[in-house]
């Protein structure tokens, strides 16, 4: 039984930006977006903490907020679980403390056991006498879960739930929080500017920019096939370039970019003006530049290399296959390929991984 | 060492620290999370006795208490006397001239503890009231203890409000404070030279606390 939450309202800041959200749904939802774009302002309001100038909330049949009729719940009122950015674990109690904090009514040695059993699912037992600065932040994060989760909220509200740990910490604990996202029975809002945090954790994501809403759907779609330039940009496709679609047929369009062509499976009839999107990790890269062989793939770009950046475990490739292309592989395939500024590959993109936004006429090209 | 002095000073200081911590830490607690523009006025007034000198503080509680004040009559009508000369109306001053010293630690401890422990504690359900006791007293306590101790010590060392209001009656509002000028002016030395090396020792106790408390940080 979920029941589904349903905001929509606007948020203004004396001299600074608006901030317009628009959410709808039960599941998870992930609010994408650079920072400053308004994420935290919306889940603050979502919260009670902060109250919108206008518009209405409303979880399940009940409203939160309402401007016009002039209704607002405290966040008392609201049984909303928040986990703050770095948790806002109460450092003058113990960890039992902690969790215990927001079950009242009922005897002590009931609050301290409910408090125990929840740091057990976690698996964090045994930890409750500690206090908040003994503890590793990896626990610290699944102490601050338990204190919100204990209190059985109707509302989950997680902001950048994993931004404060390290990177292994990080990808250690985003399967588990995932599949206890997927285990709880209320609609949770998280934010984040972490695209494989989005991507592993959320159904659906909202991509905001500048306080605005700017795409939403699924995840998997989102990140495949960004609506607009925008959101192409915030949710980093690593290759946007203008083109022109040439001719089309059978649902295959051919796309002049730059000083390439190019094949895309998209739904366009005639020629029309567009942004032709690739992400990294869908270009392969083969030895040598003929860019002649028999492959499922109907790309088969010849191409220079003009830059080689390390990032993590994968390494960064610019391209010169007659448009500016991105690749992105690891960094044995790198080594292979013996990858230097002015190497000669072929880069490989299969039709489907290649995605069309539509350019309006008198869009300036850059 | 003039014990009936001593009394009346330890009376007053208790009563001084008790009235500023009922009143200070309400007020305090405004200033420090109010977002209205006009707290600086608020402010300021408070910080007041601290650049003013007592004899002017005192000076105007005189006036204002006095027979010939509507405020002063009022009072008569309803207590059966008037302040000046009274224990009530030295630890009235005394209460006004420490306002800064209590409020501005409070509100300084309660500005250092970040909000969003409270917040924290709003969406789990708790209080106002409840946080306030619960979450953001207790981590707002190093501060608040560092105001009082210096509400009680400089209490201790009040002189000009004291003898502007209360004169120097003893047994009711003579002071240790008053009484080492009262030794001095009798040409005591003796006496005086006792009650000052015991209030220089109470001082220097009251603020080696204070540092002492303030650099543990309040960790449990």
């Amino acid at each position: 039984m979920t029941t589904d939450l349903v905001a929509r309202f606007v948020k203004r800041f004396r001299g600074g930006p608006v901030v317009a959200a628009d959410l709808a749904g039960g599941g998870v939802t992930a609010l994408f977006g650079p920072s400053g774009c308004g994420k935290t302002t919306t889940l603050r309001c979502l919260a009670g903490l902060d109250r919108p100038d206008d518009g209405e909330i409303r979880l399940g049949g009940e409203l939160w907020f309402d401007a016009a009729r002039r209704v607002c719940l405290r966040p008392q009122q609201r049984g909303v679980g928040f986990l703050f950015q770095d948790y806002a674990l109460f450092p003058h109690l113990t960890v039992g403390g902690n969790v215990a904090f927001g079950l009242a009514g009922l005897p002590r040695a009931d609050r301290l056991r409910r408090a125990a059993d929840a740091l057990d699912r976690l698996g964090i037992g045994g930890l409750e006498g500690r206090y908040p600065h003994q503890v590793s932040g990896g626990q610290q994060q699944r102490v601050a879960l338990a204190r919100v989760l204990v209190c059985r909220p109707r509302l989950l509200l997680l902001d950048e739930p994993l931004v404060a740990l390290d990177a292994p910490t990080r990808d250690a604990l985003r399967p588990e929080l995932r599949r206890l996202l997927a285990s709880i029975s209320v609609p949770v809002v998280l934010v984040t500017h972490d695209r494989a945090e989005a991507a592993a954790l959320a159904d659906q994501v909202v991509v905001l920019d500048h306080g605005a809403v700017v795409q939403r759907g699924t995840t998997a779609d989102v990140f495949a096939r960004p609506a607009g330039l925008t959101a192409a940009r915030i949710v980093g496709v690593e290759t946007v370039h203008p083109g022109r679609v040439l001719r089309a047929a059978e649902g295959l369009a051919v796309v002049a970019v730059g000083r390439a062509e190019v094949v895309a499976v998209a739904p366009v009839e005639g020629p029309r003006d567009v942004y032709a999107c690739v992400r990294g990790e869908d270009v392969i890269l083969l030895a040598g530049g003929d860019g002649h062989m028999v492959a499922s793939a109907r790309n088969q770009l010849s191409a220079v290399v003009t830059a080689v950046t390390p990032e993590g475990p994968l390494v960064r490739v610019g391209l010169d296959a007659g448009f500016l292309l991105t690749a992105l592989v690891t960094r044995p395939a790198a080594d292979e390929l013996g990858l230097a500024v002015g190497t000669r590959v072929t880069a490989l993109v299969k039709a489907q991984a290649v995605h069309l936004i539509p350019r309006p006429v008198n869009d300036p090209v850059s | 060492m003039d014990w009936a002095a001593a009394k009346v000073t330890l009376w007053l200081a208790v009563g001084t620290t008790g009235l500023l911590l009922a009143t200070g830490l309400p007020l305090a607690y405004w200033l420090a999370t109010t977002r209205r523009r006009w707290k600086v006025v608020v402010e300021a007034v408070v910080t007041l006795p601290l650049i003013l000198p007592p004899t002017v503080l005192g000076f105007y509680l005189l006036l204002a208490s006095g027979p010939h004040s509507p405020l002063g009559r009022a009072i008569e009508t309803a207590a059966g006397r008037t302040l000046p000369f009274t224990f009530a109306g030295i630890l009235i001053g005394s209460v006004l001239v420490n306002l800064p010293f209590a409020v501005r630690p409070f509100a300084a401890a309660f500005s250092a503890v970040d909000r969003r422990y409270a917040e924290a504690a709003w969406c789990l359900g708790v209080s106002r009231l409840g946080t306030f006791a619960r979450v953001t007293l207790p981590l707002a306590w190093p501060g608040i203890f560092a105001g009082v101790v210096l509400t009680f010590a400089h209490t201790v060392g009040e002189f000009g409000v004291v003898l502007m209001v209360g004169g120097n009656v003893p047994g009711v509002t003579r002071t240790l404070s008053v009484a080492v000028y009262d030794d001095v002016q009798a040409l005591d030395y003796d006496s005086a030279a006792t009650t000052a090396a015991g209030l220089v020792a109470f001082a220097f106790v009251a603020v080696a606390l204070t540092h002492f408390v303030q650099r543990r940080g309040g960790r449990p």
